[in-house]
């Protein structure tokens, strides 16, 4: 009933509710997936505006809440703490992406790229499709100047996830700033803009992108 | 001590072995190194120096490895040139000080300028940056120059004007020549040097090159992430007798992860 309800609301196109197994996704994975057989996670999607990327995770309650105090650790800023308790739950738990995803994340606001990378490897190893590993690994590939795998990894994410507006974003920068591909960056920011309707920041970066479009003569 | 005696040997080897070359300054990079750590500022300048002079007689013994030692050598020789003419305020007597600014600047110009002709894309990318910088440096000091005592409010304000005039040339140029620095982007070189140009283009033209992308932040619940578009419409459900829950699609609301959907984090991109 709740399904139908959310249907007719919002004339979702696409089914409302699509479970898509680890299997089916295998095909896109790249060179990050192969030395494992199989995800280990599931995406449900919610309709056109959301998706919940699950596994499975047999851990102890230690591991669950050391888990919670590291990342409490680190949304205060506690990045080097943070980081240690992490590495003990990643040590402990050492097939779950989501940690690994999690050290990723902090040792890239530490500056720290390899290790940043070498995490967020490990978690697409694990889960080859998940979108905040994605978006991230793309981050770290502009950020190191890798701009064509930073947009293989953009378009992976939105290849599943196509209103994820956090690759939208970025790889709509990626285009603009530092591909020089105008027609990609306007078609980000525009999709982009589609979702997060409150941004006057890409507002005017469409402006600008349209701009220098008629001024290159490919508007 | 262990250092003193490592060194000692560096040193020995380079006065019974001045050749091969590229041998000769691969370890006369590293005794400069030796000196930096030790805090031997001269002693450090003196090895870069020899390093550059060294190169640039080596002849057809100049390799691509010499000539990027001589680079990255000379670019640490010529920083203090860009530092003398930073510090060089313009105070009164205007035309004095003015004066000793521009050939300062002059001469920094020419130094940077000089690197690019190694063709060390590392180097001629910090080498560009500094250029633009020395330009957008030069714009700001004309701005905050002192002015003259003795003027009437309309002559000050005339004044102003005749800086401001003065000064916007050279912030354009300091834009031209970062904006240069990028287009090495395109020969597929990146480095701390071009990020930085885009980092101060981004505060001197913000609408074209403030753009950073956002980190989702992290996941926070360990085995799931939830995401919901921030322009999905909001919406309440028609509650009824016969309404009944058959599926639900996101977690409990106590293991919903502790992330911000809509905003995200911006990541700067300048250093």
């Amino acid at each position: 009933m709740l399904i139908h309800l959310i249907e007719k609301r919002f004339d979702i196109r696409r089914s409302a509710l699509v479970v898509i197994t680890s299997m089916l996704l295998l095909g896109c994975a790249n060179s990050e997936t192969r030395s494992h057989a199989r995800d280990t996670t599931q995406t449900e999607f919610d309709g056109a505006y959301g998706f919940t990327v699950s596994e499975t995770v047999r851990i102890t309650s230690d591991v669950r809440n050391d888990y919670q105090r590291a990342v409490l650790l680190l949304e205060t800023d506690q990045l080097s703490e943070g980081i240690e308790l992490l590495e003990s739950v990643v040590e402990r738990a050492p097939d779950i992406t989501i940690p690994q995803i999690d050290l990723g994340v902090a040792y890239g606001r530490l500056g720290d790229t390899d290790m940043a990378k070498q995490n967020l490897s490990k978690a697409l190893s694990l889960a080859p499709n998940h979108p905040v590993a994605l978006n991230e690994m793309g981050i770290l590939h502009r950020r190191t100047g890798n701009f064509q795998s930073a947009r293989d990894h953009y378009e992976r994410a939105l290849a599943i996830h196509p209103h994820y507006h956090f690759a939208l974003r970025n790889l709509g920068v990626l285009c603009d700033l530092y591909l020089e591909d105008l027609e990609c960056a306007l078609e980000q920011y525009e999709r982009y803009t589609e979702i997060v309707t409150d941004d006057p920041d890409v507002a005017i970066w469409i402006a600008d992108i349209r701009n220098r479009l008629v001024l290159s003569g490919q508007e | 001590m262990e250092d003193d005696q490592a060194l000692r040997v560096y040193e020995q080897y380079l006065t019974e072995y001045p050749e091969p070359i590229e041998t000769a300054l691969e370890i006369r990079f590293k005794v400069s190194s030796a000196y930096k750590d030790r805090g031997s500022e001269e002693a450090y300048l003196d090895q870069l120096q020899a390093i550059v002079d060294i190169d640039r007689e080596a002849g057809s013994a100049r390799t691509d490895r010499t000539r990027y030692l001589a680079a990255t050598s000379s670019l640490v020789l010529t920083r203090p040139l860009y530092h003398q003419f930073e510090i060089l305020e313009l105070v009164q007597p205007f035309e004095d000080s003015l004066a000793e600014k521009k050939r300062l600047m002059e001469v920094a110009l020419g130094g940077f300028d000089a690197l690019v002709s190694y063709e060390v894309a590392e180097v001629t990318a910090a080498a560009t940056y500094y250029m633009a910088e020395i330009y957008g440096h030069f714009s700001d000091a004309l701005v905050a120059s002192e002015r003259p005592t003795g003027l009437s409010e309309a002559e000050l304000s005339a004044y102003e004007l005749v800086i401001e005039e003065e000064a916007f040339p050279f912030e354009e140029q300091s834009i031209a020549v970062h904006q240069k620095n990028l287009e090495l982007m395109r020969v597929d070189v990146f480095n701390e040097w071009v990020q930085r140009s885009i980092g101060k283009l981004a505060v001197l033209m913000p609408g074209r090159y403030a753009k950073f992308e956002i980190s989702s932040g992290f996941v926070g619940s360990i085995d799931h992430y939830a995401y919901r578009s921030p322009g999905a419409p909001e919406f309440t459900l028609p509650i009824t007798p016969d309404t009944e829950i058959t599926h639900r699609s996101e977690p409990p609301e106590d293991q919903l992860p502790a992330l911000s959907l809509a905003g995200g984090d911006d990541v700067d991109t300048s250093y």
